[in-house]
């Protein structure tokens, strides 16, 4: 058994720990119900963005399309990861789960023969994927929520995503990031932003039979629509991410406060057992010292 | 009961208006232009300029920084940078925001993106007192 000193001073550590996790999960909560705001304000705008792109690629002709809409016309041979983490720990399985997924995402896109290269937005996925995979990541963007806007998205990670593109770095480019579903869960989710995905260019949703008019011209719509589209999704995914992050840490930090309150109680049950042993141990001392004097 | 349309608003940043609709004034890219119900299939860039929501006396309007504009028969939806409503225009924030604008404009004369951006920002700034007069003088 360990001594009483020992036992106080656990007490006292195991206490402070809850504290400040509690104080973590508080604060935690409070980003969370802003961050949470913004993803779900965000929300119709990148639907509706998602909509008109859609309903305009599924009305252009292949061969005229931009490569951002249908692609190169050589094969794919090299993968752009933008790869979303949170910039600090201590939020459960956040960023490990989007790191595990990247890893097996990689391994899979080399057996296939691919060339890959990731975008790291936010310091831990840079830190953890540098040990492995350093030479393939050629931008790290960190300490992007402090402050995040819209324009602020646009010029720091969409512009030179897009100039990589436009002087073929890559042929086609995936994000992931943790959709935010509710506090407790968030969802990890893969998007092809570049080009366009296959499968929605077919959905034809509630849009009409005839074409519409295009003002100036399509062509010029589309050179201004489809960057911006990038844009967008890199903004939804971000702030997503943001309250995943946000949810993912209360979650985790609202364990770790009932965890240390659990042992607290054990520790205290032990604590005020062995100083009452202690106590009994001198009574009988006691006891028996005097009685032996009497006799 | 006059005729409508569904009408959605929305920025990066929030769905400002999702209503039914009788009219509309878009600043579109070839110049500005109304829609009813009915209009035919459209779809446009926008300018800078300022969208009309509504019909006659009960029209609101607001500043927009450009955007895109889908127009349906029976829908129609803009995309904008951004908006501000003429009756929520904050003059002490906007001549702030100028204010910094212009000296941000001066400081990236070398960076033409920046610049670009920057001076977009001021057009908007002046837009939005522009319709906050048109809302004073109404």
């Amino acid at each position: 058994m360990a001594s009483l000193k020992a036992l106080r001073q656990r007490i006292r550590s195991v206490n402070n720990t809850r504290q400040i996790t509690k104080a973590m999960k508080m604060v935690a909560a409070a980003k969370l119900r802003r961050s949470q705001e913004r993803a779900m304000a965000t929300r119709p705008y990148s639907q509706q963005m998602g909509r008109m792109v859609q309903s305009i690629a599924s009305r252009v002709s292949k061969d005229s399309a931009p490569p951002l809409l249908a692609g190169r016309p050589e094969p794919v041979k090299k993968v752009e990861l933008v790869v979303f983490t949170a910039d600090r720990g201590l939020c459960g399985s956040f960023n490990s789960s989007v790191i595990r997924a990247v890893r097996g995402k990689i391994a899979e896109l080399q057996a296939n023969g691919f060339e890959v290269s990731i975008t790291c937005v936010g310091r831990k996925g840079n830190d953890v994927l540098k040990r492995t995979f350093g030479h393939l990541i050629h931008r790290v963007h960190t300490a992007v929520n402090r402050g995040l806007t819209f324009e602020k998205t646009e010029q720091e990670i969409a512009q030179p995503l897009l100039h990589d593109y436009e002087t073929e770095r890559f042929d086609s480019c995936f994000i992931v990031y943790n959709a935010f579903i509710s506090a407790m869960t968030q969802e990890l989710t893969w998007r092809q932003i570049i080009p366009v995905p296959e499968a929605a260019k077919e959905t034809e949703n509630d849009a009409v039979a005839a074409p519409p008019c295009y003002e100036p011209d399509e062509e010029e719509i589309l050179a201004d629509l489809l960057p911006r589209n990038i844009t967008v999704q890199i903004y939804q995914a971000l702030v997503e991410s943001d309250a995943s992050e946000n949810g993912a840490r209360m979650t985790a930090m609202d364990n770790a406060v009932r965890n240390a309150g659990g042992m607290l109680r054990r520790l205290r049950t032990t604590y005020n057992r062995s100083r009452q042993a202690a106590i009994t141990t001198e009574l009988m001392e006691i006891i028996s010292g005097s009685e032996s004097l009497k006799g | 009961m006059a005729v409508t349309f569904q009408f959605d608003l929305v920025t990066p940043d929030k769905q400002v208006l999702s209503q039914q609709e009788v009219m509309l004034t878009i600043p579109g890219a070839d110049g500005y232009f109304g829609v009813l119900p009915g209009h035919t299939p459209l779809v446009s860039l926008l300018n800078m300029g300022i969208l009309t929501v509504g019909e006659g006396k009960e029209a609101v309007r607001y500043a927009l920084a450009g955007g895109y504009a889908e127009v349906l028969p029976n829908r129609t939806t803009i995309l904008a940078d951004r908006v501000q409503c003429w009756d929520s225009v904050d003059v002490a924030a906007v001549e702030k925001e100028k204010g910094a604008a212009s000296e941000q404009e001066l400081a990236s004369r070398e960076e033409e993106s920046k610049n670009k951006f920057w001076k977009k920002q001021m057009a908007f700034a002046d837009l939005c007192l522009d319709v906050h007069r048109q809302y004073q003088e109404r």
